[in-house]
């Protein structure tokens, strides 16, 4: 296989990665250690692989590699961990909106991507922009409470 | 996709000269959103255009000029006068996708769930195709086959043209599914222009329950010079609806999409005319 070398700002940090091809931008993250991004439907149906590129979230499991070089990218990684937590992170665990968790970092991607473009996203705004996550454990209800806790428009914060 | 190498070309030249060079080796990848429902196998070096600035959205001279690589998100995301993509865009699968799709790969390889080529039919959109010389194709020259059987090797569709709507005029879009994620099981759109309170012009074209998107034409031919409201929209519905080869897609029968169709021909008439008189 032909591998070559492609560089992006994976979670603040420029980085270089070999890559085949074909691999696409989830295969890589998993290799390199960075497995908070979910592998679910791969046909980017389900959200779980979302990350966010260049400001937007995408589904990883679709995107190229290659196709990230000289971009931006953030995975779950990036944004919280068990010590020091995003608010949205908090929000989903305080609202219990996690069982399984399988879906959990693909939705605070998803939700982080709408928060850090528009901070006062209203209910309408989450419903549309978490159309692609899915959950197959808690129904939405914890979910929904637990991102509109965290917009300006309801006095929190992201 | 079984790629074996890939390129990253700057300039639409270099990529056209990339395209060119590669030839049927040679897969053109935007938003990437497509390959896995393609079943080639063959290996192919894919070629990345979203690099070559090719996306944006001008009015120029009231026309939209909607580059090939703009994200839907960005057609949803835009407002700006006589600008309705953005209702098509909202319906388009989910955020994720809507922020890697573009208009180029929804177009090109037309799949039965494909939103902005029936829209495309209804706006008398035309297609602006860069090859050694520049070419421009009406929406039903272009969507009358699969469209990428009219690119030749370092060819590539640079943009996409739709006026933008103007007072009297009015668009509606309606997309049957039972989930954001769910295949459309009928898609339908349409234009309509008023004069003197009568339809002076009118577009409709259907999608996704037909084998490729068309135009209604004997349901246009029954609406134009007629009074609009729901007595004509119906006549004019039930003069055309068994024009097309109804296809039911997804558990349904072909009697069930002639049947939502029949529905949503006049929805989306109905809306389309409430604009168009400024309701």
């Amino acid at each position: 296989m032909n591998m070559k070398t492609i560089t992006f700002t994976l979670n603040r940090k420029e980085q270089s990665f070999d890559i085949e091809p074909d691999e696409t931008l989830i295969d890589l993250l998993r290799r390199t250690g960075h497995t908070g991004t979910k592998l679910g439907c791969d046909t980017g149906m389900c959200g779980s692989c979302a990350v966010i590129v260049d400001g937007r979230a995408i589904n990883a499991c679709i995107l190229f590699a290659f196709q990230a070089n000289g971009r931006t990218v953030e995975t779950i990684e990036g944004v919280g961990d068990f010590d020091s937590p995003h608010p949205l992170q908090t929000a989903m665990a305080d609202a219990g909106a996690v069982q399984c968790g399988f879906c959990t970092p693909g939705i605070v991607m998803t939700a982080k991507a709408l928060l850090d473009e528009k901070p006062d996203a209203s209910e309408e705004d989450f419903k549309l922009h978490l159309d692609g996550n899915l959950c197959r454990c808690t129904g939405y209800v914890k979910i929904k409470e637990a991102l509109l806790s965290c917009s300006s428009a309801t006095g929190g914060e992201s | 996709m079984n790629y074996v190498d890939f390129k990253s070309p700057t300039q639409l030249d270099e990529a056209r000269t990339l395209l060119k060079e590669l030839g049927e080796s040679a897969s053109p990848v935007a938003g990437s959103t497509l390959h896995v429902f393609l079943k080639d196998e063959s290996p192919k070096v894919a070629v990345d255009i979203l690099r070559l600035g090719l996306n944006g959205i001008r009015l120029v001279d009231g026309v939209y000029h909607i580059g090939a690589t703009t994200t839907v998100t960005d057609m949803l995301n835009h407002r700006q006068h006589g600008w309705v993509l953005d209702r098509v865009a909202e319906a388009f699968v989910t955020q994720p996708i809507r922020n890697m799709a573009t208009m180029g790969g929804s177009v090109v390889r037309v799949f039965p769930w494909s939103d902005l080529p029936v829209a495309l039919l209804a706006l008398n959109a035309e297609l602006v195709i860069t090859g050694d010389a520049e070419r421009v194709m009406s929406a039903p020259e272009f969507f009358a086959t699969q469209p990428f059987h009219h690119l030749q090797a370092g060819d590539l569709l640079t943009s996409v043209r739709i006026p933008a709507l103007v007072e009297g005029q009015g668009f509606a879009y309606h997309k049957e599914r039972r989930t954001t994620t769910d295949f459309s099981r009928c898609t339908i759109a349409a234009w309509l222009a008023l004069d003197d309170g009568k339809i002076a012009d009118v577009r409709i074209a259907v999608g996704a329950a037909v084998p490729m998107p068309r135009r209604m034409d004997a349901v246009e031919d029954a609406l134009k010079g007629a009074r609009p409201g729901p007595a004509a929209f119906e006549k004019a519905m039930q003069a055309g609806i068994d024009a097309p080869r109804w296809k039911g897609l997804h558990g349904i029968s072909d009697e069930y999409a002639r049947h939502l169709a029949s529905v949503h021909i006049v929805d989306v008439l109905t809306k389309a005319h409430e604009e168009a008189k400024g309701a």
